[in-house]
């Protein structure tokens, strides 16, 4: 089992950040605009990180507050791990607030198009706030991926424009909302009206199950010894 | 031994070539290609045959170049066939040194990282670096927003 010695959460460079998500993380890289990046290590090992950034503007929009009040847990990038994920975003949180005291709302997304449902979210005390409409995917290589990533292969000729016109697409499930007050801010409340947490299904769109390692973007955490 | 450059549509693809180049390997020629250009030239034989370079010809000319760079056998072409052969399993009966690789994979950036052909279960499969914690100065502020001014005009934009 694991002991409080055991584990570390601190500041991590952007090259470990890089490291971890593209090895650990489904989107295979880190977020493009600034970034806060917690670190985590087991035993002395390094075992992935915890990225923080500020979100999009309609998100910012959403919560009805300025940029620089809210942060978007953009990616939980771990590899095998013996700590539970829910401890981990606790510890990695009261530090990300800690640095940015004026920090008032943490928001995070699952997405469904992974068969992710937020159960790492539900655990942290996060509130569901529903699931947005998601775009389409395209069949590239045997695998689904994002429109980005064929904008992105495009232009490195991975593949021609004409040919990524024609490739299969399908809808993707969309992402369900997590979000939380970590800080303080006079009279504010979110804004949105919270939903009962979504179910670890098999995602209607995807061929991923629902119960497949990398929820949440992590691998679940093993069985603890007794 | 002479490089010479010579049309695109020249060189003839080998039809008996026992390299297949998949998609998967073509993807990564190219890359290369666009980041480094040709660094050597392919080999052809009498008759005018690759007998080495036949993905880098192709990937070449899906990237729509127009000539490319060659050098001249004077093998006979059953030599020269045979010389291909040995060009590829030479290369393919190579070990990778994993510590020295992965030294050399963690100095790249980004970029570079894109174009060498290795994908994340590969890397995965070298040793995880030892990373250590840095500074929180190496973090952004997250509640704050860095302003810009405008060179030409003073005016302030938040980041």
């Amino acid at each position: 089992m694991s002991s409080r010695n055991d584990l570390r959460l601190d500041w991590c460079s952007s090259q470990a950040a890089t490291y971890a998500c593209r090895r650990w993380h489904y989107s295979g890289c880190m977020p493009r605009f600034k970034t806060s990046k917690v670190g985590v290590w087991e035993d002395g090992d390094f075992i992935g990180c915890l990225v923080f950034t500020n979100p999009m503007p309609p998100v910012v929009k959403k919560f009805k507050l300025n940029g620089t009040q809210i942060t978007e847990l953009a990616r939980v990038a771990l590899t095998d791990h013996r700590t539970p994920v829910s401890r981990i975003i606790a510890i990695a949180t009261k530090m990300i607030y800690k640095a940015n005291p004026g920090l008032v709302v943490l928001v995070s997304y699952a997405d469904s198009g992974q068969g992710h449902h937020g159960g790492i979210y539900q655990a942290s005390g996060f509130g569901y706030y529903g699931r947005n409409e998601g775009g389409r995917e395209l069949l590239w290589n045997g695998r689904f991926v994002h429109p980005r990533t064929i904008v992105s292969a495009i232009s490195t000729g991975k593949i021609r424009k004409e040919d990524a016109w024609s490739l299969p697409s399908r809808p993707t499930g969309g992402k369900h909302c997590y979000a939380k007050i970590i800080g303080c801010l006079d009279g504010y409340r979110i804004p949105c009206k919270t939903e009962p947490f979504p179910k670890r299904v098999r995602s209607e769109t995807s061929d991923t199950p629902g119960d497949q390692s990398g929820e949440g973007g992590a691998t679940p955490t093993r069985t603890l010894h007794p | 031994m002479q490089t010479e450059t010579v049309p695109i549509d020249e060189p003839t693809p080998d039809p008996a070539n026992a390299r297949k180049h998949g998609e998967r390997n073509l993807s990564s020629i190219i890359d290369s290609l666009k980041a480094f250009g040709q660094q050597k030239p392919i080999v052809v034989d009498k008759r005018g045959i690759v007998v080495a370079g036949n993905g880098t010809l192709e990937a070449a000319k899906r990237l729509g170049w127009t000539e490319i760079a060659i050098v001249r056998s004077e093998l006979e072409p059953t030599q020269a066939t045979a010389f291909g052969i040995a060009d590829n399993r030479t290369a393919e009966l190579a070990e990778w040194d994993d510590e020295v690789l992965r030294s050399l994979l963690d100095s790249m950036d980004d970029e570079m990282m894109d174009v060498l052909a290795f994908d994340s279960k590969e890397i995965d499969a070298l040793v995880v670096p030892d990373f250590q914690p840095v500074s929180e100065d190496e973090q952004s502020k997250l509640d704050e927003s860095k302003a810009i001014i405008c060179p030409e005009c003073g005016h302030v934009f938040k980041e």
